[in-house]
């Protein structure tokens, strides 16, 4: 434990700056087994890609088989009838006036903007929650009483309509920005965390069936066909280590020449080898060479800089995923060797990275990962 | 399906339980972390997930928050996590009773603390609320973000004088708490 005296001030002032959450403990464990569900079904893809680069012709469709079944739910959440947004927010002039109950038995719910001209062919619509309805109900349900000093302030109008078969929809909402409650099965509940967890609901619903990781996005491909060019690229972020591999599941390797003439802006990496997937014994030595990357010590004061030209090459690049997501360790073989990353291999050039100290610097490899990679 | 324990084991605490009794909690620290409530339950969602995936192993060990607040902290720090990558602060922190100081007092010291978080490096941030917030020791900050007891040391110091920066912020912190 660190010394209660050494900083009760800025203790004080974290706990007071850090808010409860507004989901419930029901609800975060319904969204992180969904999450985690998504995440295996990722990673079968991934390991079924890695199969297909292999060329081993094994049995995808047996890699893929799914015993978690959301899918029915999916299905049908685009075939049965959703209802549609209110033209307007309910007026709505103070807090006591918003009364509804929320029973079991609804088949959607609908977050609404506040004025609404749209259809149901609108591609716009806003998304409904279907499949986790029963979940966003019992989770709205679920929210603590408050009262009218736990106020945070202002809202923008909103609406949430839930269908309810046979029954006219419950709306709830407002089109005031008064402080926000409602009351719910006779509760008063706090609107920005009804917000929260109706959003959450969207994002649960939609984040595996819509929003394809980025493994997905380009084909189950994990090399890019060149290297994308060093443009004005966000800064990758700080690195004080590169830890957490541990969830890495896939890992490929690919060989990149440079082609074209060797003038500025002309030339660009092209991939000549791979993906040649990595696996075993050779999977967990890339993985441990690229736990010990470290950036590379500045110089020293007074020394020469070394020109590293970049069109020495050829260029090997380590594709991770991990969850759907890909990031890339590009090795040198020749000049200085560096070791430059990308947390986006399809589109952000490989770069330095900015160190703690604020300062663009490439990467070190004590445990030599160039002369691994070139082994290989 | 819920991961299970093995059998033949005491029985160990199930995923249920364990997110029950400790998420708040981590919620919090996620919360100071990010600066955004959806971040915060993005980025704790993240590491049970992994925890969830893993969840026969870790259970049997005695390790399961720290588990989660070494996925958390990495998964915060990694460079290579895309989705963690263009942070924005939220502009105001929710409010919170804190009646020692006057409420106007109350809510410029979190602000001022939220946008003096939100301009360290994201190494420095993560010391700062697993050691003051979380309460952890040098090692097991050092453990968290798979760095060194003197990395940690030099992140907080140069994480504090940064703090110091906001006059603001070191009125309400008094002297001793930033030397």
């Amino acid at each position: 434990m660190t010394d209660p005296t050494e900083s009760p001030g800025l203790r004080d002032l974290l706990d007071s700056a850090a808010p409860p959450p507004a989901l419930t403990t029901r609800a975060r464990i319904a969204a992180v087994e969904r999450r985690g569900r998504a995440a295996r079904r990722r990673a079968r893809g991934a390991v079924a890609g890695l199969v297909v680069v292999a060329g081993l012709g094994v049995a995808i469709r047996a890699l893929l088989h799914n015993d978690d079944v959301p899918v029915a739910a999916r299905e049908h959440r685009t075939s049965a009838p959703i209802v549609e947004c209110p033209r307007e927010a309910p007026n709505v002039s103070g807090p006591e006036t918003m009364r509804v109950d929320l029973p079991d038995g609804a088949t959607s719910a609908r977050l609404c903007p506040a004025a609404y001209k749209g259809s149901a062919s609108t591609p716009s619509e806003p998304r409904p929650v279907v499949g986790g309805i029963d979940d966003l109900l019992r989770a709205l349900r679920d929210l603590p009483e408050v009262s009218n000093r736990n106020c945070v302030g202002l809202l923008a109008p909103w609406s949430l309509v839930i269908d309810y078969p046979g029954h006219s929809p419950v709306t709830l909402g407002s089109n005031s920005q008064a402080c926000g409650m409602v009351r719910i099965n006779g509760v008063m509940r706090d609107v920005p965390a009804l917000l929260a967890i109706v959003a959450q609901a969207i994002d649960a619903e939609y984040a595996d069936g819509e929003t394809p990781g980025e493994l997905a996005t380009h084909d189950g491909i994990p090399c890019p066909q060149n290297l994308p060019r060093p443009i004005q690229a966000p800064e990758p972020q700080v690195a004080p280590t590169t830890s957490g591999l541990e969830s890495v599941d896939a890992v490929w390797m690919c060989r990149y020449s440079l082609r074209g003439p060797r003038s500025v802006g002309t030339s660009s990496w092209s991939r000549r080898e791979g993906p040649t997937p990595l696996t075993g014994d050779q999977r967990d030595q890339a993985l441990a060479y690229i736990a010990t990357l470290w950036p590379t010590p500045d110089r020293a004061p007074g020394t020469a800089s070394i020109d590293c030209p970049d069109d020495l090459g050829p260029r090997t690049m380590l594709v991770i995923a991990s969850d759907g997501d890909l990031a890339g360790i590009v090795t040198e073989e020749y000049g200085c060797q560096r070791v430059l990353v990308t947390a986006e291999p399809h589109t952000l050039a490989p770069d330095e990275i900015t160190t703690p100290t604020g300062t663009r610097r490439p990467l070190t490899s004590p445990e030599r990962l160039p002369q691994f990679l070139r082994a290989r | 399906m819920t991961p299970t324990t093995t059998a033949g084991r005491a029985p160990a605490m199930t995923f249920e339980e364990f997110v029950a009794a400790r998420s708040t909690a981590l919620w919090r620290s996620a919360y100071l972390l990010t600066g955004d409530a959806h971040k915060a339950e993005d980025l704790l969602q993240t590491a049970l997930v992994k925890a969830w995936r893993r969840w026969d192993s870790i259970a049997r060990r005695d390790g399961v928050e720290s588990y989660v607040r070494k996925a958390m902290a990495t998964t915060y720090t990694d460079w290579w996590r895309r989705r963690w990558n263009g942070e924005a602060p939220s502009a105001t922190p929710p409010d919170r009773a804190d009646e020692s100081l006057p409420a106007e007092a109350r809510v410029d010291a979190r602000r001022d603390l939220m946008t003096a978080l939100a301009t360290l490096p994201r190494g420095q941030r993560a010391v700062v609320v697993l050691r003051y917030f979380d309460d952890l020791t040098e090692q097991q900050t050092a453990d968290a973000l798979g760095i060194s007891t003197g990395t940690v040391k030099s992140q907080a110091s140069r994480a504090l004088r940064s703090l110091r920066a906001f006059p603001s912020l070191a009125n309400h912190l008094g002297e001793g708490d930033l030397s």
